[in-house]
């Protein structure tokens, strides 16, 4: 650390004195610009890197969408991420800004706040930007999200009910009660979801939605599964000792194997023994 | 301020009193935070060796290994037939051949034994003997007093052969379904009925028995489905703890 003046009188120089000013209250002055420009550097490949993510990841994270519900709750979240990339970028570019070219060494005093910013350009341009990304996202989410044509369908009802810990499946209309979920490709299916004990959460993964089995509660969902395969109905409300146990197989197949599959499941059980012991 | 450069002032900054947080030897820093990483790791393991020796609760030990019985037939497949035998206690220190089912746990809750854990073969014919010493009441959902994935979708209770139960007085019941990642569905759901009176003075119990055909090689869970603990819509305690009405099944 510099403890003479540079011009040797003993009487600082108007550099001396800037450099001291400077060193007081933590500035770099003379690499002002360049902190700004690795913060535009950083920022820029942040909201690359955010974006691609935001594309990318999605597919390889989520199941595979067996409903439109779910295509469309994997296009939200893509959107939303594209959304989020560049307001992530401005943060990280904001905060590698302010830790070079605003840092400190000064322990005693921080430098002075800057003056308020409102009604600056930058603050307007600021919530606008932020006002449009709202107004984008509630908009989506409105049209996306909202059941379109589901009411003047025919759908199949099945009645959910959570237990601890197993799910139970009533088919409406049938006497079909089972631990199996078994739903027909094409056709709309209301879901009423409660259950008998405490809050579970039924999740059908692939279909894209989910809702809480709340006690007393029942709850209608709507989808219309439109991939054939199997599914996993788990549940997404810790509920006690066995909560990851609580998944449920379940299968989404043609309208006629549904109609075969009812029929088996209605047929009365065979009281009669099928057991012979036939050695030691 | 004293310290402070202002403007038109000479400013030695090699003289300039230290003043704010780091006033010590800055060598004396990693000395002190080693000091107290170091009080600190002791008083979090005082504390973890006071609460662990305070537990006495000793989980029941072992598997019971299914008894072969021989071969059977099921629906024109042969395959081993083998028994268990397991009783459900209303508390835990009911006995089992003079033994506390759970030495050290809670007394006052239902316990399963001798043990909650059973060994089968994969894809064999399972003879479970059930001996139900506890009383009991309605569960929340009737559907769970009807017998379901066992041969026949039936069980015997004290020598009669029934499909389902008076929902309104069961006392435990036996639900095992299969671990999640399994191939496919597994579901064996048979109810105990409840014993009337007091076990403790009468020593009655219901025998019920059932048959399944166990499924591939896996584990697998089970758990009573009626509500015999406390709290939490009477899931807690005893239905919250593993091991008292809860269990694993492994299919070898």
């Amino acid at each position: 650390m510099p403890s003479e003046t540079s011009n040797g009188t003993g009487s600082p120089s108007s550099d001396d004195q800037a450099a001291a000013t400077q060193r007081s209250d933590g500035h770099l002055a003379d690499g002002a610009a360049r902190p700004w420009a690795f913060a535009v550097g950083v920022g820029v490949a942040v909201t690359a890197a955010a974006a691609v993510a935001a594309v990318v990841l999605p597919g390889r994270a989520l199941p595979v969408a067996a409903s439109s519900t779910a295509t469309d709750a994997a296009h939200t979240i893509r959107l939303y991420g594209l959304l989020a990339a560049p307001v992530l970028g401005a943060v990280v570019g904001t905060a590698a800004a302010s830790l070079i070219g605003r840092r400190t060494n000064n322990l005693d005093e921080p430098p002075p706040d800057a003056p308020p910013a409102s009604g600056r350009p930058a603050t307007m341009v600021g919530f606008a930007f932020t006002a449009v990304l709202v107004v984008a996202v509630v908009a989506w989410g409105l049209v996306t999200l909202t059941p379109s044509g589901a009411a003047t369908e025919d759908p199949l009802t099945v009645r959910v009910t959570g237990h601890q810990w197993v799910w139970t499946f009533a088919y409406s209309g049938t006497k079909v009660v089972g631990t199996n979920l078994v739903l027909p490709v094409g056709r709309s299916v209301a879901f009423e979801v409660t259950s008998s004990d405490v809050t579970h959460g039924f999740h059908p993964v692939g279909l894209g939605t989910q809702v809480e089995a709340a006690p007393g509660v029942t709850t209608e969902l709507r989808v219309t599964p439109n991939k054939l395969g199997p599914l996993t109905v788990q549940c997404t409300q810790l509920c006690g000792l066995l909560h990851s146990a609580m998944v449920t197989h379940a299968e989404v197949v043609t309208p006629s194997a549904f109609a075969r599959w009812l029929v088996t499941q209605g047929v009365a059980p065979t009281v009669a023994r099928t057991v012979a012991r036939v050695g030691p | 301020m004293e310290g402070r450069a202002t403007e038109g002032e000479e400013v030695n900054l090699s003289e300039a009193p230290l003043t704010g947080r780091f006033h010590g030897r800055p060598s004396a820093l990693p000395v002190k935070a080693l000091l107290a990483t170091v009080v600190g790791v002791v008083v979090v393991a005082a504390a973890a060796w006071v609460l662990l020796a305070g537990q006495t609760y000793q989980p029941p030990s072992g598997t019971q290994v299914a008894v072969p019985l021989g071969k059977a037939t099921v629906n024109g497949h042969v395959l081993p037939h083998v028994a268990l035998n397991f009783s459900t206690y209303p508390f835990s220190n009911g006995t089992n051949d003079g033994a506390p089912v759970h030495p050290g746990g809670n007394r006052t809750w239902p316990a399963t034994g001798p043990t909650p854990n059973f060994q089968v073969p994969a894809n064999a014919l399972v003879t479970v003997t059930v001996r139900q010493y506890d009383g009991g009441a309605a569960l929340n959902d009737p559907w769970f007093a009807t017998v379901r994935g066992t041969i026949g979708n039936v069980a015997t209770i004290d020598g009669r052969v029934v499909h389902a139960i008076n929902p309104n007085r069961v006392g435990h019941s036996f639900l095992l379904q299969s671990l999640p990642g399994a191939a496919s569905g597994f579901f064996v759901n048979v109810p105990f009925p409840a014993v009337n009176g007091d076990w403790a003075d009468s020593g009655k119990h219901r025998t019920i028995v059932f048959d399944f055909v166990s499924g591939p090689k896996g584990t697998y869970v089970w758990n009573c489905e009626f509500p015999c603990g406390q709290m939490i819509a009477l899931f807690g305690s005893a239905m919250s703890t593993f091991g008292y009405m809860s269990g694993y099944l492994h299919a070898v």
